[in-house]
């Protein structure tokens, strides 16, 4: 078993990086593998619990039926991220990034940890992989 | 074990939060930890992050934070020449390196956290 550190920068509702980032999450932990999020940057707003919504259709996606076609969205980020804390994944949020954007604890979904980079450097001693979205 | 970490900064300091953000990163990891020897590499537009004349604000913190450790950011060569820059046109503290030499580091580490 390979524990999997997944580092999300870009924002849920402009950027497909967040649906790739817990999509392989999932089939690391199908394959059983621990996995690891810190959000940092705009990934900070990936599970805010008042999401209620999916993002608008990705054009181009390489899983579009066909070349520049819009394809929806795999659902809502905060849903997604709820599903993977459910299963054991940490998902850690850089607390100056929140602060920058107005957030506090109460605006993210049950079981996200709110820290910092002291947490993060933590982490990259602990992973054995590290994606980057 | 393999500790050694790169931030590479391919955004230009303008017009987004990349180039900050990447260098929050990389000062915070320094700082914090002894466990991981983290190194800068500016590339692509990056580099205009490391010109004398160009205007870094509160960057400027992070890079001293990161001098007192003793990281100073590499620059690649190539990226400034395509730009037509070179190294005459860093400020001091940065260093310019070719980019095999960035591809050696790349290839060095064990983990590569991109901006």
């Amino acid at each position: 078993m390979a524990h999997i550190g997944i580092l999300v920068t870009m924002a849920p509702c402009q950027f497909e990086n967040w649906e790739t980032a817990v999509d392989i999450a999932d089939v690391a932990l199908e394959k059983g593998h621990k996995v690891s999020f810190f959000l940092y940057d705009d990934g900070v707003l990936n599970p805010l619990r008042r999401q209620s919504s999916p993002p608008a259709p990705y054009s181009g996606a390489l899983s579009a039926p066909y070349p520049g076609a819009l394809r929806a969205s795999a659902g809502i980020p905060c849903e997604r991220f709820a599903s993977l804390l459910s299963r054991g994944v940490a998902v850690l949020i850089c607390g100056t990034g929140a602060k920058m954007r107005g957030l506090e604890a109460r605006d993210f979904i049950d079981g996200v940890k709110i820290g910092g980079l002291p947490d993060f450097a933590l982490l990259l001693t602990e992973i054995d992989r590290l994606v980057c979205l | 074990m393999n500790k050694r970490l790169v931030v590479m900064i391919q955004c230009a300091p303008l017009g987004n939060t990349r180039f900050s953000e990447g260098l929050r990163l990389a000062m915070g990891l320094v700082a914090c930890t002894d466990e991981l020897a983290v190194s800068v590499i500016l590339k692509g537009d990056g580099v205009y992050g490391a010109l004398a004349k160009t205007e870094r604000g509160e960057v400027s913190r992070y890079l001293a934070t990161m001098a007192e450790w003793d990281v100073e950011p590499l620059v690649e060569a190539e990226s400034l020449a395509e730009r037509g820059l070179g190294r005459v046109d860093l400020a001091s503290g940065f260093k310019a390196v070719s980019r095999s030499r960035v591809l050696e580091l790349l290839t060095a580490a064990r983990f590569v956290i991109n901006f």
